[in-house]
């Protein structure tokens, strides 16, 4: 019995010790026992919980089924580290059953710090918490990364040394939100204790007393000693010692520290410096010159090099001035309290150009480049102008293949007996050399690009003449070549091979080309809510493809052009293979609502119906506020589809002439209302069924004041447009809309049949627009120009109550002035041509009933040709012709009883300057002419009416607040002198 | 047939015996890491593979130092610092022949061929990752004796004092050092 217990105890203690070595020796491997092991399995453990994302597996290489291999290991943590989404990837392997390895990738995601706290003892005097959360954010942002704790820590203790605490300690540590893997980053602060001021002794003899010198840099025993302040009162007060003219002050603290650094002990040399005085005598120099010709100010400083520097820049400045004999010696004069610097300025004679006389130019006529000299005769002399004439010949004999051209100038000085003025004679002898033309070209050491697509960057060709410039733009062209083909690190020698007698280049190319990058994989990080094809589509660049600079350039801007992004990175990441990189591009989103909203106020003159004078035309002005709003959605499904609405209204009063049924003058009511409206939604789809089109439906609903009548319309446009090229847009759209003439102020008789029978208007219309834009700016251009063509067609066939054939053309140009203070020259051209189909027309009488002849049969006008009111031209108004209230500009058949109706003809001709003044204002002076026409064919260039006038811009932050006042050239009977408007934008 | 009690006995310590052997056999073997992120340098990757390879083909070397790792990670994070310099100033490309003979002065190291390739292996790296790394170090040389021309004493200082110029203001993130 006791012998089999025995027996079981031994067994027991086998196990135990079995047990413990199990435990406390693991099966270890090293790295060597599972290359080649087949993969039997890959985890992905996301901060200890298993996932199995695709966006994790895709960028993996190592499949299961493969045998290990480290390079892919490699690659998979650099695509996963690349995500931006991890702060460290461990890969864990393990030995699987069957003689495989089970990989586990550990990640650890990047908890971004949504929050920085501040505990310790903050109450301490100095301490700002607010300070310290700047010191942080200024440097590394809002949401620093959770492994830069110990940097900020310092940057925390750095900020505290500014206030004295010289011994702080800092202690970071971070706290995990885990469901939305954020951090808070916690800062504890003890700052210790803070450092004051001692001791303070002041070295040198102060300007001013000792006690002020004290005072005004608040040095006072027991203070706390912060040494940024001080040294900032210090610079406050040399810079106003300077001003008051003692240059060369200077105070220069030292520290000592006692006590543990409990005590500053501050040691003060003090260099008061003499007073300065600056004194010009003899010829008088520019006031606004001399501290830039006598830096003593600036520099702090009248030491004898920068007097003698003072003296010369005097000298050269007359000299440039035509003054060549111009001296400026400088004395120094010191007094007990004072230096005294003189300048004796004296200019001498002033040098003119008697005579210019140029030889040897046997290859170049003088006429080539004589106007372009700066010296000629009456000129003043200055050598700046020699030398650059001198530049210039021999820059354009270069460019003909006079490599070894010379100019040498002769300067013969033609004195004047001591007066005010000389001459000189300046003789140019050009020696031109022999002409050197390109023999033949040579290109070597291309391996992997053939020389044909080489040769195609070069300007240098057989029979030409050699340039040296053209020379390096032609290898800089060769080496941009190489790097668009990702030969990141080619290089182009070259050697222009001249023979002998210089009269033949034969340049030699050499390269070395070097690895060739290629992109390995294209990583997308960032798009929470954009698609990755909506990105990739973008990207000029695809895996597989050589790593061109250019083409990275093109797919940012493409990218940044798409408007759904803050910011766009596209990073090259180096990784395992130094030939492949792979491509991080990396967006920051915008928000994907955006709101807008404006307010303003318009006025202009319009025509009205006067009441108080039986109904005739006359002319009002009015000020209406204005207001906008604007809600739009991009990147609607992921897929940058966008929404928009955009509303504005202006508000008037109820009895304004420009208010619906108000269509004449009347008594004040008191009351306001919205006559003018426009409600518009817009859907727009880009790459439309991943064509190059971009479609874009609106639906508008709108309501607007014309001189003599008012419209109500509603409308859908269906638009597809495609950018052709870098600047020109094609559109073809349809369009259906129901117009309503409101509040017409034109007497019946006096209105066209078609407005009568169709006084609501259903328009089923096509639309074809054409542009080409190199405006620098949309709102406020200051260079480039536009073109635009339009052409609208509207048929009965198509569902429309009346049809016409419409066309527009508008030309604009915009030039910044050379040496005009960034004053711009504006100019436009506008024609417009419009026809109407012919049709019958049935008459109906004021009730709207069909009027009958006396056989009872309806009265019909037969081939009617007019077009609906609201879709003639019209001109004269703040954005046509300025000294015309808004549409009254036309002739007989176009106004009626001075009521405008339009016509089918228009020209418009603009020109303005603008020429900036201070503060954002701008002003601007205007020649406007133009005209309409009742028929297209009446177009008369003989009949524009011309308006002149002025205006005024502020350029607010919302873009161009306008006033225009515009005054008629030649006043017609019952004309008014002028118009004048306050609107938004420019004219054109 | 009736067993003594003593064998029936034996028979069970036995068979505890057995068991443990079983669970010994059975227990699981440790994870190895194999690889991971070791520093960040201004968007480029350092891998513990990027060490050992270093370090085992005899590109760096740890020296004395009492974490060979650290020492070597040291060494990666300037010349990812340097190398970044030569990618700005582009300096004369290496010749096939000098990018050769580096090659062969690795392989020299080793005594044989299947010790070489067994190293490359294991640093997940392959031979023309390898020649790029030292063309890549030819050209750190010729931009530091193009930059640093200078051959006294005063080189070293000059080229340390540029290093810790480009330390101070690089992005690195180190994460050997955070111990993670």
């Amino acid at each position: 019995m006791h012998n089999g217990w025995r027996r079981l105890a031994h067994a027991f203690v086998h196990l135990c010790i079995l047990a413990f070595l199990s435990a406390a020796v693991p099966v270890r491997a090293s790295v060597d026992d599972y290359l080649g092991q087949p993969v039997s399995s890959v985890r992905f453990v996301l901060d200890g919980r298993d996932t199995a994302e695709p966006a994790l597996v895709q960028v993996v290489e190592t499949m299961v089924g493969r045998p290990l291999s480290m390079v892919e290991v490699r690659e998979s943590i650099a695509h996963l580290f690349s995500l931006g989404r991890f702060e460290d990837v461990r890969v864990d392997a393990v030995a699987a059953g069957g003689g495989g390895v089970a990989l586990r990738y550990d990640l650890i995601p990047v908890h971004p710090v949504y929050r920085i706290d501040f505990t310790g003892s903050l109450r301490q005097p100095g301490i700002d918490v607010g300070e310290l959360r700047r010191a942080v954010t200024d440097r590394y942002g809002t949401s620093p990364s959770l492994g830069r704790q110990g940097e900020l820590a310092q940057v925390i203790r750095d900020a505290l040394r500014v206030r004295g605490y010289r011994n702080s300690v800092v202690t970071p540590s971070a706290e995990i939100v885990h469901d939305a893997e954020r951090a808070i980053l916690r800062f504890n602060v003890e700052p210790g204790v803070r450092t004051t001021i001692g001791e303070v002794h002041v070295q040198g003899t102060p300007s001013i007393p000792e006690a002020e010198l004290l005072d005004r840099l608040k040095l006072t025993k027991g203070l706390p000693y912060e040494p940024d302040d001080l040294a900032a009162r210090i610079t406050r007060f040399v810079e106003d010692r300077r001003k008051q003219g003692y240059y060369e002050a200077r105070v220069l603290p030292t520290v000592a520290f006692d006590d543990a650094e409990r005590v500053a002990n501050l040691t003060l040399v003090v260099q008061p410096g003499p007073r300065v005085r600056v004194v010009f005598t003899g010829d008088s120099l520019p006031n606004d010159r001399r501290a830039e010709l006598v830096p003593i100010e600036r520099e702090g400083s009248a030491d004898e090099d920068l007097l003698e520097d003072s003296s010369n820049r005097i000298e050269e400045y007359l000299h440039e001035q035509g003054y060549r004999d111009a001296k400026a010696p400088h004395t120094r004069q010191a007094t007990s309290d004072e230096l005294v610097v003189t300048f004796d300025v004296h200019r001498g004679a002033l040098y003119r150009i008697d005579r210019l006389e140029i030889t040897g130019a046997a290859s170049i006529p003088l006429s080539e480049f004589q106007p372009a000299l700066r010296m000629h005769e009456g000129a003043p002399y200055a050598a700046s102008n020699q030398d650059a004439d001198r530049a210039l010949i021999e820059g354009m004999y270069r460019l003909r293949g006079f490599t070894a051209v010379r100019t040498d100038v002769t300067v013969d000085p033609q004195y004047a007996g001591g007066g005010s003025q000389a001459g000189v004679i300046i003789h140019l002898a050009i020696t031109e050399g022999p002409r050197t033309l390109v023999g033949t070209v040579r290109i070597t050491g291309n391996m992997l690009v053939p020389e044909t697509l080489l040769r195609q960057t070069l300007g240098l060709q057989p029979g030409l003449p050699y340039f040296d410039a053209r020379l390096r733009g032609d290898r800089d062209a060769m080496q941009q070549l190489y790097a668009n083909l990702g030969y990141r690190n080619a290089s182009v020698d070259v050697d222009p091979g001249f023979n002998a007698d210089r009269t033949e280049a034969n340049p030699v190319f050499t390269i070395r080309e070097g690895p060739r990058l290629l992109v390995d994989h294209i990583l997308i990080a960032g798009n929470l809510r954009t698609r990755a094809e909506i990105i990739e589509r973008e990207l000029q660049i695809k895996s597989g493809e050589p790593l061109s600079a250019g083409a990275i350039n093109t797919s940012r801007s493409r990218l940044s052009a798409l408007g759904l992004f803050r910011r766009v990175d596209i990073t090259e990441l180096r990784h395992g293979d130094e030939t492949t990189r792979d491509l991080l591009v990396t967006v920051e989103e915008a928000p994907p609502t955006t709101v807008a909203y404006g307010g303003g106020i318009e006025g202009r003159l319009r025509v009205v119906r006067s009441a108080a004078d039986n109904g005739v035309a006359s002319e009002k002005f009015e000020i209406a506020p204005r207001a906008s709003f604007e809600i739009g959605r991009r990147n609607v499904f992921g897929k940058n589809r966008s929404v928009n609405l955009v509303t504005s209204l202006s508000l008037h009063p109820r009895d304004s002439p420009f208010f619906a049924g108000q269509a004449n003058t009347s008594t004040s009511t008191g009351s306001f209302g919205f006559p003018e409206y426009r409600v518009q939604a817009t859907y727009r789809e880009p790459h439309l069924f991943d064509t190059g089109f971009d479609a874009l439906v609106t639906g508008m609903v709108e309501q607007q004041i014309r001189s003599s009548f008012n419209f109500a319309r509603k409308s859908v446009t269906a638009q597809v447009s495609r950018l052709v090229a870098r600047n020109v847009a094609l559109s073809g759209s349809y369009q259906l809309q129901f117009t309503k003439l409101l509040d017409v102020a034109i007497l019946e008789t006096d209105q066209a049949i078609i407005d009568q029978v169709f006084a609501n208007v259903r328009l089923s219309s096509f639309v074809v627009t054409g542009s080409y834009d190199t405006r620098n700016d949309q709102v406020d251009p200051t260079a480039g120009g536009y073109l635009g063509l339009s052409g609208q067609v509207a048929g009965r066939s198509i569902g429309s109550d009346v049809g016409f054939a419409k066309s527009s053309f508008t030309g604009q140009i915009f030039h910044l002035l050379p040496h005009a203070r960034a004053t711009v020259f504006a100019a436009q051209a506008r024609l417009g041509l419009a026809r109407g189909f012919p049709r019958d027309v049935i008459q109906t009488d004021a009730a709207g009933q069909t009027v009958l002849d006396a056989n009872g049969q309806p009265v019909a006008d037969h081939d009617v040709e007019q077009l609906p009111e609201p879709e003639r031209f019209f001109a004269g108004g703040d954005a046509t012709v300025r000294g015309f209230a808004l549409d009254t500009l036309g002739q007989t058949a176009t106004i009626k009883n001075g009521f405008p109706i339009g016509g089918n003809g228009l020209v418009i001709f603009n020109a303005e300057l603008r020429v900036p003044v201070r503060g954002g204002f701008q002003v601007v002076g205007f020649v406007d002419t133009g005209n309409v026409f009742e028929k297209a064919a009446d177009i008369a260039l003989a009949d524009l009416r011309t308006a002149v006038g002025f205006g005024l811009r502020y350029k607010s932050p919302v873009g161009p607040l306008r006033f225009d006042m515009g005054f008629k050239v030649h006043r017609e009977p019952g004309e008014g002198p002028n118009a004048w408007f306050v609107s938004f934008g420019q004219a054109f | 047939m009736r067993l003594r009690k003593a064998d029936c006995r034996r028979q069970i310590g036995k068979a505890l015996t057995a068991f443990a052997a079983l669970v010994v056999l059975a227990a699981p073997a440790h994870a190895e890491i194999v690889d991971r992120v070791l520093a960040v340098v201004s968007g480029d990757l350092i891998t513990l593979t990027d060490v050992t390879a270093a370090r085992d083909l005899g590109l760096v070397s740890p020296g004395d130092a009492a974490d060979p790792v650290r020492a070597v990670l040291a060494q990666l994070v300037d010349r990812e610092l340097q190398l970044a310099e030569v990618e700005r100033y582009a300096p004369a490309e290496p010749k096939a022949e000098e990018v050769d003979r580096e090659v062969q002065v690795v392989r020299a190291r080793f005594a044989s061929q299947q010790a070489f390739d067994a190293v490359l292996a294991r640093s997940g790296i392959d031979l023309q990752h390898l020649r790029e790394t030292l063309r890549e170090n030819l050209r750190i040389r010729a931009y530091l004796d193009q930059r640093f021309a200078t051959a006294d004493e005063r080189r070293q200082q000059r080229i340390a004092e540029w290093m810790a110029g480009l330390r101070r203001r690089a992005d690195i993130l180190d994460l050997y050092l955070a111990g993670r």
